[in-house]
């Protein structure tokens, strides 16, 4: 029997930890899924990815069975994000129905473009966010849950989820799939070697996984992730993107450091690791917190400038070429 | 030809499958027929790169530089002027 571990702790600032003891192989039909007994805090990066997980053992027609210690102390949070209905467990414990309002978004499960609508336009009433102060948030669900729906190929589309820290003004976020992940995805158009130099291609502007040319196609510009790492960097915060056996994480830029927004991503202030146990899909999680939309309206425009830079040969600028009214 | 983006789109304008269709349907037709065509966003709080680049940057590509004299963009605040510039920007050589 394949065993999983879920550990003590799960965040963008110790994701090893979700390596510990777990080859993620699954091969022999049978699962057991342990927790660590005493308390597991898992950021929404981790809950996402074992909704991920649990995808894949559906898929592989897996059985799986689980150890809980009842007495453990993080049971109702992991209850209330939705892990042990993702994990198709019945819930541990009776808990009092919290409205989720201003404080979380459990996994939800998007696959399609109609689901994607739906999800944006309930996000301000359940993060206490307003149109004025989302743009950001709403930038992010959107780039990478179009990506899941458009490039994973994921039977059980994607997995979402968020907690808002209103004393940090910070919103976490978890988005996830058991799809074909981007080494698959990038290699019908792109010459790509591994899992590592994958990652490095979907974050560089202007490589898209739907054409080989440079710049995208009509539909895709080949420019959602590099845009939501530079969101993530533009307030010094972690962006991770996991798939295969390798992740890039960027890390917390130093107050003393300038932020750049690199279209190379390994120039950016980051680690990288390679070799890692094999997770078949793709697995994003970020940390954000721009609630100002005068800084988000100039972010936007330092990001396009160097995507331009990154993706085009001229550096002519066309705006007052511009019709604007 | 005028189009209410907000009509079409909602106040936040991320759904690229709405801005192809709008693209082929619209905007190409307009071009083709070499008439003035208004995109209006008012009402529209904000956009995504994706979506801005599915809604014009085919046309920017195939048209050149004399598209930007048949489409105006109405009522754009800072996010989506941004937004179109950044497009513009790196769809014309």
């Amino acid at each position: 029997m394949s065993k999983l571990y879920i550990p003590n702790s799960v965040a963008l600032r110790n994701f090893d930890a979700l390596f510990k003891g777990n080859d993620f192989l699954f091969n022999n039909g049978k699962v057991e899924i342990n927790f660590h007994p005493n308390y597991v805090a898992l950021h929404p990066v981790g809950l996402a990815f074992y909704a991920a997980l649990s995808d894949l053992l559906r898929i592989k027609g897996c059985k799986f069975k689980g150890k809980i210690n009842y007495s453990m102390r993080s049971i109702p949070y992991l209850q209330r994000m939705g892990l042990f209905k993702a994990l198709g467990f019945r819930n541990p414990v009776k808990t009092e129905e919290h409205e989720e309002t201003g404080r979380f978004i459990p996994l939800t499960k998007i696959s399609n473009s109609q689901q994607l609508d739906v999800f944006i336009k309930n996000i301000d009433p359940i993060l206490h966010t307003n149109r004025e102060n989302s743009f950001a948030i709403k930038h992010v669900f959107s780039e990478i849950l179009r990506n899941v729906i458009e490039h994973s190929r994921a039977e059980f589309g994607g997995n979402v989820c968020a907690t808002y820290n209103r004393k940090k003004k910070k919103i976490s976020i978890g988005i996830s799939d058991a799809g074909i992940g981007l080494f698959n995805s990038l290699i019908v158009n792109h010459k790509v070697t591994d899992d590592q130099d994958a990652i490095v291609k979907a974050l560089t502007p202007g490589i898209s996984g739907a054409t080989s040319r440079l710049g995208g196609n009509a539909e895709n510009a080949g420019a959602g992730l590099f845009f939501t790492k530079c969101i993530a960097a533009s307030t010094r915060n972690h962006f991770l993107i996991f798939s295969g056996n390798s992740y890039f994480k960027l890390k917390i830029t130093p107050k003393n450091k300038v932020i750049a927004f690199n279209p190379n991503p390994m120039d950016d202030y980051c680690s990288f690791r390679k070799s890692l146990p094999y997770f078949n899909g793709t697995l994003v999680g970020i940390d954000i917190n721009i609630e100002d939309n005068k800084a988000f309206n100039n972010l936007i425009d330092n990001i396009g400038q160097a995507y331009t830079q990154g993706v085009k040969r001229s550096q002519k600028t066309y705006y007052k070429k511009i019709n604007f009214s | 030809m005028y189009i209410k983006m907000c009509d079409i789109c909602g106040n936040f304008a991320e759904n690229k499958d709405e801005a192809k269709k709008i693209r082929e349907d619209y905007i190409k037709i307009a071009i083709n027929n070499n008439e003035k065509v208004i995109l209006d966003f008012d009402n529209i709080d904000s956009s995504t790169q994706s979506f801005i680049h599915a809604l014009i940057s085919e046309v920017c590509q195939n048209g050149g530089e004399k598209v930007l004299k048949i489409m105006e963009f109405k009522n754009c605040n800072k996010a989506i002027r941004s937004l179109i510039t950044t497009v513009v920007n790196y769809s014309l050589e």
